[in-house]
């Protein structure tokens, strides 16, 4: 039996910066700190459009939402496709704890070692990490 | 919330994707549009229609919508389709970048450098002049 993986599957919301956050603290999740040989990094327009492989992301692994705000739009979607989500990464939630004040973040681009970036990333990995090992 | 008050206008929707590096360029297009035209462009978030946000829905509803799809996946017009969407338009990134001759070779999805960025402009522009037909009442 195959091991199992996780995918990571931001909201990708557009319009606030926690959504940047978000969507750049799963890139630096899936491809360094956790790496593709473990994890997959799921696109949520794609699931809704039923692209097969994120549809099997959702289907065959331990997924993990990251969600921008309270909407929780990639929950949601993983739901709706049939997937279950295992754990919940809330982007809000990482900036209070380690005071960063989102209001200042450009929603347009932030580079992988921007410190809110950064703090998401090592949740995602915790999380991961934690699932990974529990199975 | 990631949805904007929808003051009038028109509202853009880009795929919004994350895997590949063409929906790296889209996103960053959608932002230039936006700071471009700020009074007449509202960004419609794929993120927020993938989750059946009420208000995201409505302004898709309730603005000419301008779609842009980013590969063959074509997933911007997915979400058109699946959620009962009427767009004015339709762009495919691809043909904008053989119209321009951009490549994107070699770019990486989480950032763009010069070349990336010039594809984006290229089709900011090409979405400004969309805007603002549909804007002026002049769509098709």
């Amino acid at each position: 039996m195959a091991a199992r993986r996780v995918c990571v599957q931001p909201c990708l919301g557009i319009n606030i910066p926690e959504a940047t956050v978000g969507r750049q603290a799963s890139y630096l999740a899936h491809e360094m700190l956790l790496g593709p040989e473990c994890s997959d990094l799921g696109c949520s327009p794609a699931l809704y459009a039923d692209v097969q492989e994120d549809v099997d992301f959702i289907l065959e692994d331990l997924v993990i939402a990251v969600e921008s705000c309270e909407r929780a739009c990639a929950t949601k979607l993983v739901r709706d496709k049939g997937g279950e989500v295992h754990a919940t990464i809330r982007v809000q939630e990482v900036l209070a704890e380690e005071g960063i004040d989102a209001a200042g973040l450009p929603r347009e681009h932030l580079e992988l070692d921007h410190p809110a970036v950064a703090a998401v990333a090592r949740r995602i990995a915790i999380e991961a990490e934690r699932l990974l090992g529990s199975e | 919330m990631d949805e904007p008050d929808a003051h009038g206008g028109v509202g853009l929707l880009v795929c919004g994707g994350i895997g590949r590096i063409v929906s790296t360029v889209v996103r960053q297009a959608a932002y230039m549009v936006a700071g471009d035209r700020p009074d007449s462009v509202v960004l419609v978030s794929s993120g927020s229609l993938t989750g059946e946000v009420a208000e995201a829905l409505e302004t898709a509803r309730s603005l000419p919508l301008i779609a842009v799809d980013a590969c063959e996946e074509r997933c911007a017009s997915a979400l058109v389709e699946g959620r009962g969407l009427k767009a004015e338009e339709i762009i495919w990134l691809p043909r904008v970048s053989a119209k321009h001759r951009l490549s994107i070779r070699g770019e990486d999805r989480k950032g763009l450098s010069e070349k990336g960025m010039r594809l984006a402009r290229a089709l900011a522009d090409e979405i400004i002049e969309r805007v603002d037909a549909v804007a002026s009442g002049e769509g098709d």
